[in-house]
């Protein structure tokens, strides 16, 4: 990540957005947590960038899927092929069946 | 009384049948200690008057649990606001099967909200008192559970462990913590914080006491499809009469004087009584708590998603619509610290920059658990310090939350590698503060590990003055 990334990221446009994802209100505990916690903890999280290095393309999630995630927060896109693509029905492995079921 | 809750549940269990005293003895006395020194630590929040001695193997031993795993009838805030007043509808697995074994829950303990701390002073229900010096926090978020063990308001207690949650407190009241394998434990009936990492726990005052509990509470359980057994191999007890321990010495870099201190006598004391330790490197561990706060914040905030005001716990009203009414009650419900990883981990488990830091954390926890099962296919165990200082004073990280995290900095390795692990006092400090020591072991072989805590504990004992 950049400096203006890490910027970005608090923009106000932003802040409401991850408010609203979270489902909280635009109260005075919240707004400090975004503007005073919040940067701290994310950019303690940047010495990720280093570590991973030459790991993350190494191998594939133990469990072989992915998580589905939320749209882009600096972009609040309603794009639906954001929250259709990783649909089971789509899924090229065939449909997930629970463990422990039909086995007689 | 005094004698009666200086004891573990095993000696409790042969004196009574050796009959020196009946159960209803030993539930009366653990009763009276709790009315006595509680009012002063605050370590329970819920108190379970009415519960008498149950059949069984462990009848007339009292416990208690922590205020997020559930139990039918009682009282099950997780320390939060927002379920004040909410009524467990059903058991939870563990606390099931430990009636069925005799126990008897005296009450619920005070936690961190939700298992979110390190001190439990983000309680709805207030602080907890460190019953070594009431100035400082008991750690957390499991600090109740810890508490009362140190106190001698019971024998054990059930608590959770997350990030830390259950060896961390355990490390600052100075009594024993297990983390079992994730997996080895049903969840069933625990409120979720990181349903990939959360695991219930024991804290105990004797290490004998843990494998005990353990085989109560353990094993497949159709309500919980992440249980299972491991190959009967892995849980014969073993005899170590020359243990090998791994130690990465850079972990010693992250602790104070006092407890690098306590560390490395430690392990000169387990040297010279013929344990070899192997000098070990954990490269990925270094990063271990920035990936668990990605992670477990992401896990925390879709999990905590269901508390809006509808189904569980407070709703706050009137509201102008649906919306409003949800982000009122959660907003009031919930206090600083979940908000806190409520907003970073939906800011985590984003597209865009939040993914990139997702997607590398990850990755490193992969890593972190190769490294782990590298080092520990030569060695019985990795051992490590449990905290990096003694306890903090209570307040002292009010403003400093990524101070505070810190607090999990060598507990977290454990957690993001789903391995089974125990802390173990070693000593007190010059302040009189406990001091603490981790076992880390293979997956699945929590009985060996086990095993090992007993055989290091009864070789500390040996060597101490009488």
């Amino acid at each position: 990540l950049t400096d203006r990334d890490e910027l970005e990221a608090l923009s106000p446009q932003r802040v409401q957005r991850v408010l609203q994802l979270a489902g909280l209100d635009e109260g005075p505990e919240e707004f400090a947590i975004l503007e005073r916690d919040l940067p701290r903890i994310i950019a303690a999280w940047r010495v990720l960038a280093d570590a991973a290095g030459g790991v993350s393309d190494r191998e594939p999630p133990e469990n072989g899927c992915e998580s589905t995630l939320a749209p882009d927060l600096a972009e609040p896109s309603l794009d639906p092929e954001i929250w259709t693509k990783n649909l089971p029905s789509q899924d090229p492995r065939g449909p997930w069946v629970p463990p422990n079921r039909g086995r007689g | 009384v005094r004698e009666l809750t200086a004891m573990g549940v095993a000696e409790l269990c042969r004196r009574r049948d050796a009959g020196e005293f009946g159960s209803e003895e030993i539930l009366a006395a653990h009763r009276f200690r709790i009315e006595t020194v509680d009012a002063e630590l605050h370590a329970v929040a819920h108190h379970f008057r009415e519960e008498g001695p149950a059949e069984g193997p462990l009848r007339g031993i009292p416990y208690l649990t922590k205020a997020n795993i559930a139990v039918r009838g009682r009282p099950h805030d997780c320390g939060s606001r927002i379920l004040a007043g909410y009524v467990a509808p059903f058991d939870a697995t563990v606390t099931a099967r430990l009636h069925q074994s005799g126990c008897s829950l005296v009450g619920s303990t005070n936690m961190d909200e939700f298992g979110m701390g390190s001190s439990t002073e983000h309680s709805c229900q207030g602080p907890t008192h460190n019953p070594a010096d009431r100035s400082r926090t008991p750690g957390g978020s499991s600090g109740g559970s810890a508490a009362a063990v140190a106190a001698g308001m019971v024998p054990f207690a059930l608590g959770t462990d997350t990030g830390g949650s259950v060896r961390q407190p355990a490390a600052h009241c100075g009594v024993y913590g297990l983390r079992p394998t994730w997996g080895r434990v049903s969840r069933y009936g625990l409120t979720t914080f990181a349903s990939s990492m959360d695991q219930v726990g024991i804290l105990a005052r004797a290490a004998e006491d843990l494998p005990l509990i353990f085989s109560v509470i353990a094993g497949v359980d159709p309500r919980d499809a992440t249980t299972r057994a491991p190959e009967l191999t892995s849980r014969i007890a073993r005899r170590f009469t020359a243990p090998r321990l791994a130690v990465d010495p850079s972990t010693l870099e992250i602790v104070d004087d006092e407890v690098g201190g306590a560390f490395e006598a430690f392990v000169r004391d387990l040297e010279s009584a013929g344990v070899r330790i192997d000098s070990v490197s954990l490269p990925s561990c270094r990063v271990a708590l920035e990936c668990y706060l990605v992670l477990s914040s992401a896990e925390a905030a879709s999990n905590l998603a269901r508390f809006d005001g509808t189904l569980f716990g407070d709703r706050v009203t009137p509201a102008q619509s649906y919306e409003e009414m949800v982000r009122m009650s959660r907003s009031q419900g919930f206090g600083a610290e979940v908000k806190r990883r409520i907003l970073s981990g939906v800011f985590a488990s984003s597209a865009g920059e939040g993914a990139i830091h997702a997607e590398r954390a990850r990755a490193l926890r992969r890593q972190i658990r190769l490294e782990h099962v590298e080092v520990l296919r030569e060695c019985d165990a990795l051992l490590l310090p449990t905290t990096p200082t003694a306890a903090p004073r209570l307040g002292e990280y009010e403003d400093d939350p990524c101070g505070a995290y810190e607090g999990d900095r060598l507990t977290t390795p454990a957690s993001l590698a789903g391995l089974p692990a125990v802390a173990m006092p070693i000593s007190r400090g010059p302040r009189g503060l406990p001091l603490s020591a981790q076992l880390v072991g293979r997956p699945d072989q929590d009985e060996a590990l086990l095993d090992l805590a007993i055989a290091l504990a009864r070789m500390r004992s040996e060597e101490e003055p009488h």
